[in-house]
């Protein structure tokens, strides 16, 4: 333990270090707004594969989260870095994102229920049919 | 150098530590008990603190003037045992005993920051905020100690001794100039990584969960832009409701007695994660090669106390812009979203009717 004790105080004596010396980070900081775009459009990407090779109706909802979630990265991401634009605005449209991507949840979470209560199985395969 | 120094006496220490360890144990039992004692605790992702120990020591004692080696192929090993971090410490055991200490030492030493940075915890950051790295430390230590209680004060010391170091790596690595880039790339292992593990994990559940860390990784991300509102809405929203939709979601129609279908067949797999992979590329191309208008930097709220302009807590402008400029989509929404929870409660409800009154009134819900 006397070795996790030690890295702990190195790490607060670096912050200790970094605090008695602002001039060294007075640069700005290293992360832009291409950064946040980058890790979306993992996380899209991500959640496209889930979607296409996920046969689990839930799978895929979780798949739809997340591209949901990238999308609503992108508009806070755009809103604080680019000229002329208002933090808000991105922050307001995220937050509709999030109220809509609810609903949706809810709502399909509710049609996989009664297609399990229909045909036993939430696979999308087995639900080929109008009237199960 | 004061940091060196520290980091580099907190290495010899931790090397100190373990090889105590082992030496006592090869002296108590059989070599073998040591050996197996080593292996188990490189798995347990020791292995990730050994690293930047050693590289901190070999930069400390001046190594590569006298050897010639640069100190840049040491920074890319921490840098790899960085980026493999979360993964490796979440896949083993004591792994989320490692995870949970960097997160609570990454707010335990944010707190500490912004106590040196202002005058006393006064104007320079948002309370939200601050009260957020608290609440994040206070949870991250009443879970170890729980979980200490329940598997054992050894593992729980390897495994938060492997988080601590990790941190120590990291924070090296970034040189503590920027923590917000050190925010921002644990955040993105965290998002990132848990994205990948929901696409090869093969329980439905466990998909559930590393969703979960994913969007943890998201509100902290929004945490990161100045967005506190958003970020705590994020937690409440997803992780504490469309989360536990998902959890009863796949417990109301999970059959134990078939095993989940991994994937679809490979005549619609391969071509779509030729797709899937495509997009992603471009995506990434297009987000990373473009060169986007943005801001002045002093223009940009940050939440390091050492850049120009801070971020201000944002719930009073959203509530205002959500009474004035945007009450046509707000009233919207809210219609929308009660016409959704009324259609999902009768769409849940009328089949399971049906069936008790004879299956009589089923289409209702299907039309």
């Amino acid at each position: 333990m006397i070795g996790s004790f030690g890295t702990c105080f190195s790490a607060v004596g670096a912050l200790l270090a970094q605090a008695s010396a602002p001039a060294a980070g007075a640069a700005s900081s290293g992360v832009g707004l291409q950064h946040y775009l980058v890790v979306s459009a993992l996380v899209f990407g991500l959640g496209l594969l889930i979607i296409i090779t996920r046969r689990s109706t839930i799978a895929v909802l979780m798949g739809i989260e997340l591209l949901l979630n990238s999308a609503g990265l992108n508009f806070v991401a755009f809103a604080k870095y680019s000229a002329g634009a208002d933090p808000l605005d991105g922050q307001v449209v995220t937050l509709f994102v999030i109220v809509i991507a609810a609903a949706e949840a809810a709502l399909a979470l509710a049609i996989a229920l009664n297609i399990f209560n229909s045909i036993n199985s939430v696979e999308l395969d087995d639900a080929h049919s109008l009237k199960g | 150098m004061i940091v060196h120094d520290l980091l580099a006496l907190s290495s010899a220490l931790l090397l100190l530590y373990l090889g105590t360890r082992l030496v006592r144990a090869a002296r108590e039992g059989e070599p073998e008990a040591a050996l197996e004692l080593f292996t188990h605790a490189m798995r347990q992702g020791l292995w990730l603190a050994i690293i930047p120990a050693l590289c901190e020591l070999y930069i400390y004692l001046g190594l590569e003037s006298r050897i010639g080696l640069e100190p840049s192929p040491l920074r890319m090993l921490l840098i790899s045992a960085f980026v493999m971090l979360p993964v490796v410490l979440i896949l083993r055991t004591a792994s989320w005993i490692a995870f949970e200490t960097i997160l609570g030492a990454a707010a335990v030493v944010g707190v500490l920051r912004e106590f040196m940075a202002s005058d006393g915890f006064g104007v320079s950051l948002s309370d939200s905020r601050y009260l957020a790295l608290v609440v994040f430390a206070t949870i991250a230590a009443s879970t170890l100690v729980v979980r200490g209680a329940i598997t054992g004060w050894g593992r729980t010391g390897l495994g938060v001794l492997a988080g601590l170091a990790a941190i120590g790596g990291a924070v090296s690595f970034f040189s503590v100039t920027d923590f917000e880039a050190a925010c921002f790339y644990i955040t993105a292992a965290i998002a990132v990584g848990s994205g990948v593990l929901i696409l090869v994990s093969d329980k439905i559940v466990h998909m559930a969960f590393w969703l979960l860390a994913s969007l943890a990784g998201f509100a902290s991300f929004y945490l990161l832009l100045g967005a506190d509102f958003l970020g705590f809405t994020q937690v409440l929203v997803y992780i504490g409701g469309i989360l536990i939709l998902f959890l009863f979601g796949v417990m109301l129609t999970q059959r134990v007695d078939v095993p989940l279908k991994a994937a679809v067949s490979l005549r619609v797999l391969v071509p779509g994660v030729v797709i899937g992979v495509l997009t992603t590329g471009l995506l990434v191309f297009l987000a990373g090669g473009n060169n986007w208008s943005e801001k002045a930097a002093k223009d940009i709220a940050q939440i390091s106390p050492n850049a120009v302009k801070v971020a201000e807590p944002t719930a009073f402008g959203l509530g205002e812009a959500f009474m004035s400029t945007y009450i046509l989509p707000f009233e919207v929404v809210s219609v929308l979203l009660l016409v959704a929870l009324v259609g999902a409660t009768y769409i849940a409800r009328g089949k399971s009717e049906g069936d008790s009154a004879g299956g009589a009134d089923g289409e209702g819900g299907a039309a």
